[in-house]
């Protein structure tokens, strides 16, 4: 993942434990580690995850299920220096998961009541709406990898490693998002 | 589309802000304190200071950041968290220098190597910013934001205005219709866009000090879902509307009842309180948190803040009962110091 100006602990960067460090004491039972784990990411893992969703309903649920989940696993996480991209992975399967929810939810919706999905809420932000507009109709296969690669700027290798796929199927995902948004945005 | 949109990324910042971070700490706090996998911290008697429970953590890490975050030198004596009861100024990691007049009041959102954030709530701000090209340095008062690289300039928030006035360099000014430049000497007046209306208010805006209903004396839960409420708060707060922000924190506390959430509506409304100047309303909801949940990890600071809140309301005793019960309890808590020093200033 690339490294992206973030929340920083108010300790001097000198003396602050690596997370690899916090890692260690909180699965030793070291309790403030964890918080402070999560008081150097979670402004992070918001961040994601809210341009991922594109709107905010659920950014705190989102935020603490990550969290949480983190907590739960914390000895599965094999390299202790890297938690942002482990986190960001639980995250986006998070997201992943409502995505689908959500889009099972609006196709049921349009086979019922043949109304169309919610518009995007965004923040006033023209280009953002027409991007997340189209991104909409797409499924969370196509859609996730796309952001991670267009708006968070991942390479190909770091979206295989967030998403579990390999880096070819990323790469004919994120074409394939491509081509649909590009026909979506010239209608 | 060939071009990458990680414009975007930086464009599209999500609504978090510490008080956010708090109240998700909070809840996860609690989600992992009910599956035991997090024993819930206990405040202990003096001595005990070793207890390294995750709420206790929450709490310190906390007050930590809100009472560190800016740090405040000379140590703040009765200062809330990031307001001035007296003139003091505030020394951010990077050196620059913040004065605060009487009555101001400004937080930090970020302060890193990579770029600082400033609210300014209220009152006269000077800011003497450090030059440095590599980070960012804004400060956002009501809808005004104001960037700089290295400068010294004055923000004032008035009723419906925000005067910006430059000393020395240049500082760009948005006001979230346009970007304007301002050079040394010059200086700005911006009037506040009218607030919105208040979506179907069920009772009328406060404008004094609130009188908070006594434990046990809720009125009716009023409605609706506690996380949408939530975001309301927070936009309020974002655009400087206290008001509405302190209506919305009450209706939350009528509603949750007993819910997890309920502690850290009223530790945020306990801010919002003390931002408006009402100390001893938010003294009491910060009395109030700490009675829901006073094993929660808002706890220690909501203590804390009890007896910032109780000095800043002109009553001692029950300030120095707050600050002595922190110091029993958390002897060697992120807050002992102020703690003492509130004791010690108060007594003598």
């Amino acid at each position: 993942m690339p490294v992206r100006p973030s929340f920083r602990p108010a300790t001097p960067e000198a003396t602050a434990p690596s997370d690899g460090q916090l890692v260690a004491r909180a699965r030793a039972g070291d309790s403030r580690a964890f918080t402070a784990l999560y008081r150097r990411h979670a402004r992070y893992v918001a961040g994601v995850t809210y341009r991922l969703l594109g709107e905010a309903t659920e950014l705190e649920d989102l935020v603490q299920e990550t969290f949480v989940a983190a907590a739960r696993s914390l000895d599965q996480l094999r390299d202790e220096e890297s938690v942002r991209p482990w986190l960001v992975t639980i995250a986006v399967r998070h997201v992943h998961r409502l995505m689908a929810s959500r889009r099972r939810a609006n196709l049921l919706a349009q086979l019922m009541l043949r109304t169309p999905p919610p518009p995007p809420a965004l923040p006033d932000l023209a280009e953002a709406q027409g991007v997340y507009s189209a991104l909409s109709e797409l499924s969370p296969e196509l859609r996730i990898p796309w952001l991670l690669a267009r708006v968070e700027g991942s390479s190909l290798q770091e979206i295989s490693e967030l998403v579990g796929a390999s880096v070819s199927t990323i790469k004919r995902r994120v074409s394939r998002a491509e081509e649909l948004i590009a026909r979506r945005l010239r209608d | 589309m060939t071009d990458p949109l990680t414009h975007l990324r930086d464009r599209l910042e999500p609504p978090w802000c510490e008080l956010t971070e708090a109240r998700v700490l909070n809840r996860i706090q609690s989600e992992l304190a009910r599956e035991d996998l997090v024993p819930q911290a206990r405040p202990t008697r003096a001595g005990r200071g070793r207890v390294a429970l995750l709420a206790t953590a929450a709490a310190a890490c906390v007050g930590l950041y809100l009472w560190r975050h800016p740090r405040v030198e000379p140590a703040p004596a009765a200062a809330a968290p990031v307001a001035a009861v007296a003139s003091s100024s505030l020394k951010l990691t990077d050196g620059s220098q913040v004065q605060l007049a009487l009555g101001a009041q400004v937080t930090t959102v970020r302060d890193g190597a990579d770029g600082i954030e400033l609210r300014q709530l209220a009152g006269r701000v000077r800011y003497e910013v450090v030059p440095n090209p590599r980070r960012t340095f804004l400060v956002r008062a009501n809808e005004v934001s104001v960037r700089v690289i290295g400068t010294i300039f004055v923000v004032e928030l008035c009723a419906d205005t925000t005067l910006v006035s430059v000393e020395r360099g240049r500082v760009q000014v948005n006001d979230g219709a346009r970007q304007l430049s301002l050079a040394t000497g010059e200086r700005l007046e911006l009037s506040r866009p009218p607030r919105e209306p208040v979506r179907s208010a069920p009772t009328p805006l406060v404008s004094m000090a609130p009188v908070i209903p006594p434990p046990g004396i809720d009125t009716a839960p009023a409605r609706l879902d506690p996380a949408a409420e939530f975001r309301e708060v927070d936009a309020a707060r974002r655009r400087g509307d206290l008001a509405a922000a302190s209506e919305g924190l009450r209706r939350l506390t009528r509603s949750l009842g007993a819910d997890p959430r309920s502690a850290s509506a009223w530790f945020t409304l306990g801010r919002v309180e003390a931002a408006q100047g009402h100390p001893a309303a938010a003294a009491q909801a910060f009395e109030r948190c700490r009675s829901l949940q006073p094993a929660g990890a808002l706890a220690e600071d909501a203590l804390a803040e009890t007896a910032s809140a109780w000095r800043a309301a002109g009553d001692r005793a029950r300030a120095v009962e707050a600050a002595t019960l922190y110091l029993s309890s958390y002897p060697s808590g992120s807050h002992a110091e102020r703690m003492r020093h509130l004791v010690g200033a108060t007594t003598n």
